[in-house]
């Protein structure tokens, strides 16, 4: 048997390898149901991912989408509705992998087996998760998926090059004008964060992934003056200098969470949580607290959508907890919020 | 679960994983939004596929197990 190519399957699942590289990876699927599995897995973790019932996960998402949004054609300008749609991960799994998990025998032929999984019927699919019944997001790509790269009828090259620059001035801007400009000291932390980045292993071959990590690295610090140098240099060592990017990731986490509405019990919960997981991440953040504050009113919503006893306690020992801590900045608020509460039990 | 995954995926990792199965760019586009090339793309989509896929492991392993059930 072929070696394995594990390391191509991710690629290759976008439709994004050459003819000959694609040939070589289903010949090899075909005799070799480790690796088709492997190929499997990774379309369920997709599957998944696409069926998550968030708005935006905080993080780069928001970001990218709101940045790219005017810069996207339509199809994509459209994509966040239809996640409200979207049905929990889990069911996805559920119903997806033991369909996909069945095909292995017989190993897929190309990639774009994704889309008519997710596009077109496979009523199991179609009835059993409201992921795969959205409005059939218009899925111009479907079409021209087969290809490789530039896909017929998207953003064209020129426009995505000519607009780099105002992706990332705005990047910066965001950063520079954001209130969390804590610059020196949240680099540190930012890089401790950052895990060190992988030396270009896989399919990158090494001169290219170089000239890309110098290239990244000195645009994100193209504000930086004299560190540039310095920084260029140790991306072109493979050290990461991400700090910046940290920044913003932070800086659109929250953000993407202040427009996160929650119309509903469960959407109210995830927000609490999502809340509640940004002020744990970024603890240092001068946004800790608010975070902190607004987990608390996001779990205090969705006891009154509710009225679930467990989500009383929980919004109770959270606005509890935050009044005995000695860092409470807006106690009044907190407080404000528990006094709204029915009295609890003695 | 997963969404927690998501989150913990390094920031670049993450970047490019959200970029092309949300916004659903092919390669070349999400290589010029980040301005890093096609390989460090496909790199690091790997790998962030890859650390979901472990962070899913019991899931995929019970649904397969369901799944060859008659």
């Amino acid at each position: 048997m072929s070696a394995h190519v594990e390391d191509r399957l991710s690629p290759y699942l976008d439709g994004e390898l050459s003819a000959g590289e694609r040939d070589r990876v289903e010949s090899h699927l075909r005799g070799c149901p480790s690796c088709a599995r492997h190929l499997e897995e990774l379309r369920a973790v997709d599957a998944a991912a696409r069926a998550l019932p968030l708005e935006a996960p905080a993080g780069y998402f928001g970001s990218f989408s709101g940045r790219l949004r005017e810069r996207l054609p339509q199809r994509r300008a459209r994509r966040w509705p239809a996640w409200a749609l979207a049905a929990a991960a889990g069911l996805a799994l559920a119903v997806l992998v033991p369909l996909s998990a069945r095909r292995v025998v017989s190993p897929v032929p190309e990639a774009v087996k994704t889309d008519a999984l997710r596009s077109s019927t496979p009523t199991t699919l179609v009835a059993a998760s409201p992921a795969f019944a959205e409005p059939p997001r218009v899925r111009a790509k479907t079409a021209a998926e087969p290809g490789a790269a530039p896909p017929a009828g998207v953003a064209t090259p020129v426009p995505m090059m000519a607009s780099r620059e105002q992706l990332k001035s705005g990047l910066y801007a965001q950063k520079r004008s954001g209130p969390s400009a804590q610059e020196p000291s949240s680099q540190a932390a930012a890089n401790q964060a950052a895990p060190p980045a992988a030396p270009a292993a896989g399919p990158a071959p090494a001169s290219v992934s170089g000239a890309a990590e110098r290239l990244e690295g000195a645009e994100e610090k193209n504000k930086e003056g004299p560190l540039r140098k310095i920084q260029r240099d140790e991306a072109s060592r493979g050290v990461r200098t991400d700090a910046q990017l940290m920044r913003a990731d932070e800086d659109v986490g929250y953000q993407s969470l202040l427009v996160r509405q929650a119309g509903s019990v469960d959407e109210a919960r995830r927000l609490a949580d999502a809340w509640k997981t940004f002020a744990e991440t970024h603890p240092a953040s001068p946004r800790a607290d608010e975070a902190r504050v607004r987990a608390i009113e996001a779990r205090g919503l969705a006891w009154r959508l509710s009225h679930d006893p467990a989500d009383l306690d929980r919004v109770r020992q959270s606005a509890r907890a935050y009044l005995a801590s000695s860092r409470a900045p807006q106690r009044e608020r907190v407080r404000a919020l528990l006094e709204t509460l029915p009295a609890s039990e003695p | 679960m997963l969404e927690r995954a998501l989150q913990d995926l390094p920031a670049e990792q993450r970047a490019v994983f959200c970029l092309r199965v949300f916004e659903e760019l092919s390669y070349r586009e999400i290589a010029d939004v980040l301005a890093i090339s096609i390989g460090t793309v496909m790199s690091r989509l790997s790998r962030a596929r890859e650390k979901l896929r472990e962070a899913l492991a019991p899931y995929l392993a019970a649904a397969r197990r369901a799944g060859s059930e008659p």
